[in-house]
């Protein structure tokens, strides 16, 4: 799966339970409210263990998880 | 009248003063305008505030069901109330490990009443009136202090110590005993309160329970059970915000409750209250030099940063302890020709001070990080914090991790401004945590415009 895949289904499957079936790559995930914090919270836990990666302390901003994009390019810049 | 030690205020700090004094065998008097009973604000404590209480040998005096609650930890509301995260008051026994631990909320009528007639049964003096003037020697240290009684004469009590414990009226401050009252970071909001019968408490242990309602930025709500029907609820926002709402207290209170958060207005369906609605503006200052030749400050008569998560009674009552202990120490000769006999009590207050306000910073600054380390990264260390651990074992991670992002630095030499803090210059340097304050910098407002 890519990357950009993982992020989705993780997010389609943990955090919206299946109440969608997809989401747009550049879609606003928080300022649309389809991610709460807390829920951001799992989805950070999922990214560092999924690409085996450390999200560090000033990365932790809305900024880097709006969309499934941002979120990607932050990945890749780790890896 | 001539005593070892005069303290002015018979609130939880000035009691705990002169229990701790007595545990020593030092003799007080303890001066306070008041008749108590009297209302007073602030009524949840942390857990490190249950060991202060232990410590002062008064456990079973807070089995009292119709005036203290049992608390086993605080709940804080995402807006719109959806979510939440928990933090259990949890203690550490000799190997460091964690264990579940409960502590009280308390009336503050009824608590301080305990504690002032606590300590005068145990030996204290009382003096009913309200002190007026500090006095001096003439090498400048404070001697003793007038009082103006409640029956109308004067009384010069003279002291070994003077020990400020006067809360918010920062007496010694006022006088220009102390260095400059510098404001805090959240100086200009303001707290406006009350008290709820009949609301939706969880079942169970939960039920004691403080629940945090955070709706924006400044902006959020208090939920401290204190008895079987009675609830305080206190709302805290930018002063300006109320002052634009242009309703009495009792109003915004009422419609706050409804507004705030879904999940207060489910838990409060019906606003009835039963206390008279309450105002607190400014209540954020420090002032750096709270010590001296024959003086010292304990609690709030030096320091508060802000209510959300309940430091000051734990703060006042544990600095009695340490304050105490120092006193003890000058008694016994010891510091008797320093120039601050208490320079190492006031650089150890400060630094625990130091550390709660560097974690309600970052609950601010970055309550998304904050809550990662909650959750995910520092969950031990946060609650080490939130109970009150804050004069041992720090800095921990949470802490370093927490100035690192704020960019702060905070070191032990008194006279270096710690960066990113308030006592740099507001012009020269917009400081990282105020940077935020809605457009409020030029707002101004003094306890007279709150009626
Ligand atoms: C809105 C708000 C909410 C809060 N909520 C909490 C909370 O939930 N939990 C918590 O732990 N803390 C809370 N606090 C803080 C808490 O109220 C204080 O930290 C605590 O009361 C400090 O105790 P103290 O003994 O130092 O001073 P105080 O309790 O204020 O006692 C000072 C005493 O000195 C007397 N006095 C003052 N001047 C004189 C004088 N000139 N002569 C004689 N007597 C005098 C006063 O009458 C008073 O009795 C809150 C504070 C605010 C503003």
């Amino acid at each position: 799966m890519s990357p950009r895949t993982s992020i989705e289904r993780f997010i389609l499957d943990e955090i919206l339970m299946g109440s969608r079936d997809s989401i747009g790559p550049d879609e606003s995930l928080l300022a649309s409210g389809v991610i709460d914090s807390l829920a951001l919270l799992r989805l950070i836990g999922f990214i560092e263990e999924h690409f085996d990666v450390v999200v560090e302390d000033d990365e932790v901003v809305p900024e880097n998880f709006e969309s499934i994009n941002v979120m990607t390019g932050l990945v890749a810049s780790k890896q | 009248m001539k005593v070892d030690v005069a303290i002015i205020g018979g609130g939880p700090g000035g009691s705990a003063m002169s229990m701790f004094l007595i545990q020593q065998g030092i003799s007080s008097a303890i001066i306070e305008k008041e008749m108590f009973p009297r209302y007073h604000i602030g009524e949840s404590m942390t857990g490190e505030c249950g060991g202060v209480i232990r410590a002062l040998g008064l456990q079973e005096k807070m089995d009292d069901p119709d005036n203290v609650v049992v608390k086993h930890g605080l709940t804080v509301y995402s807006t719109e109330g959806k979510n939440s995260w928990y933090v259990g008051v949890q203690g550490r026994d000799e190997n460091w490990n964690l264990f579940p631990q409960t502590t009280w909320q308390v009336r503050r009528d009824h608590f301080d009443k305990m504690m002032l007639d606590e300590a005068i049964a145990r030996g204290a003096t009382l003096v009913h009136g309200s002190a007026t003037k500090p006095l001096f020697n003439d090498d400048g240290a404070v001697r003793g202090v007038s009082v103006k009684m409640a029956d109308g004469g004067m009384l010069d009590v003279a002291s070994e110590i003077l020990v400020d414990a006067s809360g918010q009226a920062t007496f010694l401050a006022n006088a220009g005993v102390t260095s400059t009252k510098y404001r805090g970071n959240y100086d200009k909001q303001i707290a406006i309160f009350s008290q709820v019968a009949g609301a939706i408490r969880d079942l169970g242990p939960a039920q004691g329970d403080t629940l945090i309602f955070y709706k924006e930025k400044y902006h959020w709500a208090w939920f401290i059970p204190l008895d079987t029907e009675v609830v305080s609820v206190g709302i805290v926002a930018p002063a300006a915000y109320f002052l634009g709402q242009r309703e009495s207290k009792h109003d915004y209170v009422a419609r706050e409750i409804h507004e705030i958060s879904p999940e207060l207005k489910r838990r409060i369906p019906e606003v009835k209250l039963v206390e008279e609605a309450r105002a607190i503006p400014n209540y954020s200052y420090q002032i750096k030099r709270f010590t001296g030749k024959g003086f010292m400050c304990i609690g709030d008569a030096h320091r508060f940063v802000d209510p959300i998560f309940s430091f000051g009674l734990f703060l006042t009552l544990k600095e009695a302890q340490f304050g105490s202990g120092a006193i003890a120490d000058y008694m016994n000769g010891a510091n008797r020709d320093a120039d601050n006999p208490f320079a190492e009590y006031q650089r150890l207050i400060d630094s625990g001070g130091d550390v709660f306000e560097d974690i309600i910073d970052m609950f601010w600054e970055q309550p998304l990080l904050f809550a990662r380390y909650i959750h995910q990264r520092y969950p031990a260390e946060m609650i080490d914090i939130l109970a009150g651990r804050v004069f041992e074992r720090q800095p921990n991670e949470a802490l370093i991790g927490a100035r690192n992002i704020l960019q702060r630095s905070r070191s032990d030499d008194t006279s270096v401004a710690p960066e990113g803090s308030r006592f740099q210059k507001m012009d020269d340097d917009p400081i990282r945590s105020r940077r935020n304050w809605d457009g409020l910098s030029s707002y101004a407002i003094d306890n007279t415009a709150i009626q």
